[in-house]
């Protein structure tokens, strides 16, 4: 007899970035590592308990870039070649440290894993990723969400075209690979400005979530606060994010990831190992890098040099011991909460997906853990999807939300400051550019129609808040630089062709071979 | 303070008060133009812009990507030029560029119309950046002794304030109040207090800034159990974001990519148990 619900929802997201025109690109690796490190494993741990008959909830939003991506033939072929790549080091690794008996059993459990990622991608899903996932949705397992085309910051466009345009073609591009119509939306950032919910219901989806001042600050005051959903005036429902369950995983002074027994990051064989042994494995510059292989523990407060070695099966212990606690905290939480409130309460957990499994190597066994402790260790939580418990509780208070997003400080500041604020001016441009070049041609011919679709694309990826973000962040800024300079010169050249009727065809077959995101957009999205 | 005043500092103390205005394009306006632009602003000291967030790593994960020498001359320029609201009087070339970084193609400075957009930053942020190539500067460029200024509506209490600006330096960055309507002119004003219009922005309402003050009463909750609850949540004393999570996690275990692990002390590691 439960007392409330826990709903975990994990956010994969990557930007777009394919390069056909070099043999060998780093940004792409950001890929590949996802997919080694937190997208198979997870698929792993809920392969293992549909098996072990263990029934439990999830959700995940998976976003369009990465659905496309995925999905490509050309990554596809390059991340298997890069995971051999690194079962052939895992390999050479276990001979290497034959003598070392503190490196040896991680070298061993390295490819032990690296073994079982492959036979899960290439034969137990066929090298498809979304498939899985698929699967498990249609089992009522997992329920996936769809994130707006490009993970565009909606708050930040420009006209009621463009979000209709992020929203339809996301929606058009989930059903693709999914089959089915979504239901919920994760909002890239949890960008929320009032009025979203118009164009979201205008795409037949059902709710989105928000940032926890989202919902606190709405009007009137809502009553269940983050602990159930609200209904928007127009009925489209919305999700709060709890902090206090984000906190324990999150948070640097208080959460799980950073436990001394848990593996560090930080030293990775890329680095660590000879020069000469490991320049097979890195990218074609020779820089080190890291390659995914690391041998040590966070081991305390200490530096870099005073690592300990990484021990798995205390790592493990750990992992068992923190989903227990997790539970527990859930437990008072929900018991508090429903006497407080009168009513069951909904925690919704999300989480980057990444952080399991990449960031935090542990973090997969940690939800294993915590689904099966919570379907047979106890009875006072049920995990459950934010659809399914809309559809238990048709009565909400219907409140207007609160402009906000789960961005630092809560609002629009990463993606709008004096390292990026000047994208701004030439992306609105492009995008009422395109609203009336998609108003003026109804009836195109092909050609034209088919540049019309590519400048959608070039925008569509221009919109991404992946550029944004990385020049707060200050990472890879000239990468962000050059896709976001790249794609709005590519959208006006299309533009003025466009409009002098006059199409380069061969660039534009060039153009649509690269940058070949979302084959069945519709310019016409940008019409309304 | 007025010309004469300015024109007695030296360039560098005229830099530093330039970027207490976070005017863009200061490092490369001469003198002169800096003199001009300090003794227009008004009194009131603007808020710098935000700096970027302490974090150092995305969320997807640090790249430092080898810095790419290429040959082909003209792109460095262009690369620098075209950093974001410099002013179109590039001045001299910058100071020590030894390698080209690729920053993609060259952009428009101006897209020949008049337009002025603002854009929500936060609840006491409007970020305004305009486009007076349609005709407007060319148009007001005959009105003896104006101004050029940003006319900030409320909309609300229908007043308004005005604020010097430079046509040329293409966006400001508001301090506004919150929950509140706002339409921002930009235009000149002349001697005798007209206002000439060039563009006007959308209307925009800033978001609120904390709990509101109605109730429902189908949905009663008074206002002491609400802070009780938020305070269970622990939400908004610590204002703990989604994305900035992971700045925390990964802060305590930083470490510059690149360099050689032995011998690097983790910046600012700190964990307990």
């Amino acid at each position: 007899m439960s007392h409330g619900y826990l709903a975990l929802v994990l956010h994969a997201h990557l930007p777009y970035v394919r390069h056909p025109e070099f043999e060998d690109f780093l940004e792409e690796d950001w890929l590949y590592e996802a997919i080694t490190e937190t997208y198979v494993p997870l698929i792993d741990v809920f392969d293992g308990l549909m098996h072990d008959g263990i029934d439990f909830r999830i959700t995940m939003s998976l976003t369009p870039p990465l659905c496309e991506m995925l999905a490509d033939d050309l990554l596809r072929a390059r991340y298997l070649r890069r995971l051999d790549k690194l079962i052939e080091l895992a390999d050479r690794e276990v001979h290497r440290t034959r003598s070392e008996p503190a490196f040896h059993e991680s070298a061993v459990m390295y490819l032990e894993r690296f073994r079982r990622v492959r036979h899960i991608y290439v034969n137990v899903h066929g090298g498809n990723i979304l498939t899985a996932f698929k699967d498990f949705q249609d089992a009522g397992k997992l329920e996936i969400l769809t994130c707006p085309a490009t993970h565009a910051f909606l708050p930040n466009l420009a006209t009621p075209q463009g979000v209709r345009a992020q929203l339809k073609t996301a929606v058009a591009n989930y059903e693709k690979h999914f089959r089915r119509k979504p239901k919920g939306i994760w909002l890239s950032e949890c960008g929320y400005f009032e009025g979203i919910e118009k164009y979201i219901k205008e795409a037949g989806i059902k709710y989105f979530f928000l940032d926890a001042h989202g919902v606190l600050y709405g009007s009137p005051r809502p009553k269940y606060g983050v602990f159930a959903p609200v209904f928007c005036p127009n009925g489209v429902a919305a999700f709060g994010r709890d902090i206090e369950s984000s906190k324990q995983v999150w948070s640097s002074e208080e959460g799980y990831p950073g436990d001394y027994d848990y593996r560090e990051f930080y030293r990775d064989l890329g680095f660590d190992g000879h020069y000469d042994y490991v320049r097979p494995y890195l990218h074609g510059d020779g820089v080190r890098r890291n390659v995914g292989i690391k041998y040590y523990r966070i081991t305390g407060d200490v530096t870099l040099d005073r690592k300990e070695p990484y021990k798995p099966g205390p790592a493990r212990e750990k992992a068992a011991m923190h989903a227990g606690n997790f539970i527990f905290n859930r437990q008072h939480q929900v018991a508090w909460l429903h006497h407080y409130l009168g009513r069951e309460p909904l925690v919704i957990s999300p989480y980057d997906a990444e952080l399991y499994g990449h960031w935090w190597f542990e973090g997969p066994d940690f939800i294993n853990l915590v689904l099966r402790k919570i379907a047979c260790d106890q009875d006072d939580i049920e995990t459950i999807t934010p659809g399914e418990y809309l559809r238990d509780h048709k009565v909400n208070q219907r409140i207007q939300p609160a402009f906000s997003s789960w961005g630092d400080k809560g609002y629009a500041e990463v993606w709008l400051n004096g390292t990026n604020d000047w994208v701004y001016k030439h992306l609105h441009h492009a995008e009422e550019r395109m609203v009336t070049l998609a108003r003026r041609h109804t009836e195109p011919h092909a050609p034209v129609r088919r540049a019309l679709n590519q400048a959608a694309r070039e925008l569509l990826l221009a919109q991404s808040s992946d550029w944004a973000f990385i020049m707060t962040t200050g990472t890879v800024v000239s990468y962000a630089e050059k896709r976001t300079r790249k794609h709005i010169f590519n959208f006006l050249r299309l533009a003025d062709e466009i409009e002098e009727n006059h199409i380069d065809r061969q660039w534009l077959q060039w153009l649509e071979s690269k940058n070949n995101i979302f084959p069945e957009v519709d310019y016409r999205c940008y019409a309304r | 303070m007025n010309r004469a005043e300015l024109k007695r500092l030296s360039r560098r103390e005229l830099y530093e008060m330039a970027k207490a205005y976070d005017l863009q394009g200061r490092s490369r306006m001469s003198k002169e133009d800096l003199v001009e632009f300090l003794s227009r602003v008004s009194a009131k000291k603007v808020m710098p812009g935000p700096k970027a967030p302490k974090r150092h790593m995305s969320k997807r994960r640090v790249r430092r990507r080898r810095v790419e020498v290429r040959t082909a001359g003209a792109r460095a320029s262009a690369a620098v030029a075209n950093t974001p609201s410099s002013t179109r009087r590039a001045a001299a070339p910058p100071a020590q560029p030894q390698v080209f970084v690729d920053r993609g193609p060259e952009l428009p400075w101006e897209y020949g119309q008049d337009k002025i957009f603002a854009m929500i930053r936060d609840p006491n942020w409007i970020y305004a950046y305009w486009d007076l190539s349609g005709g407007s500067r060319a148009r007001l460029a005959s009105v003896h002794g104006g101004v050029w200024i940003l006319r900030v509506h409320n909309l609300g209490a229908q007043y308004w304030e005005d604020i010097p600006v430079l046509p040329e330096g293409g966006n400001w960055y508001l301090p506004v109040a919150s929950d509140t309507e706002y339409r921002i002119d930009i235009g000149m004003l002349d001697p005798s207090g007209h206002f000439h219009l060039a563009a006007s922005s959308r209307p925009v309402r800033t978001p609120r800034m904390g709990i509101s003050e109605s109730v429902d009463e189908e949905w009663l909750i008074l206002e002491d159990e609400f802070r009780r609850l938020m305070e269970f949540s622990d939400g908004l004393t610590t204002r703990f974001s989604g994305s900035r999570f992971l700045s925390e996690v990964i802060r305590g275990r930083r470490r510059i990519p690149g360099m050689h692990s032995v011998g690097i002390s983790s910046i600012g590691a700190s964990r307990r148990r």
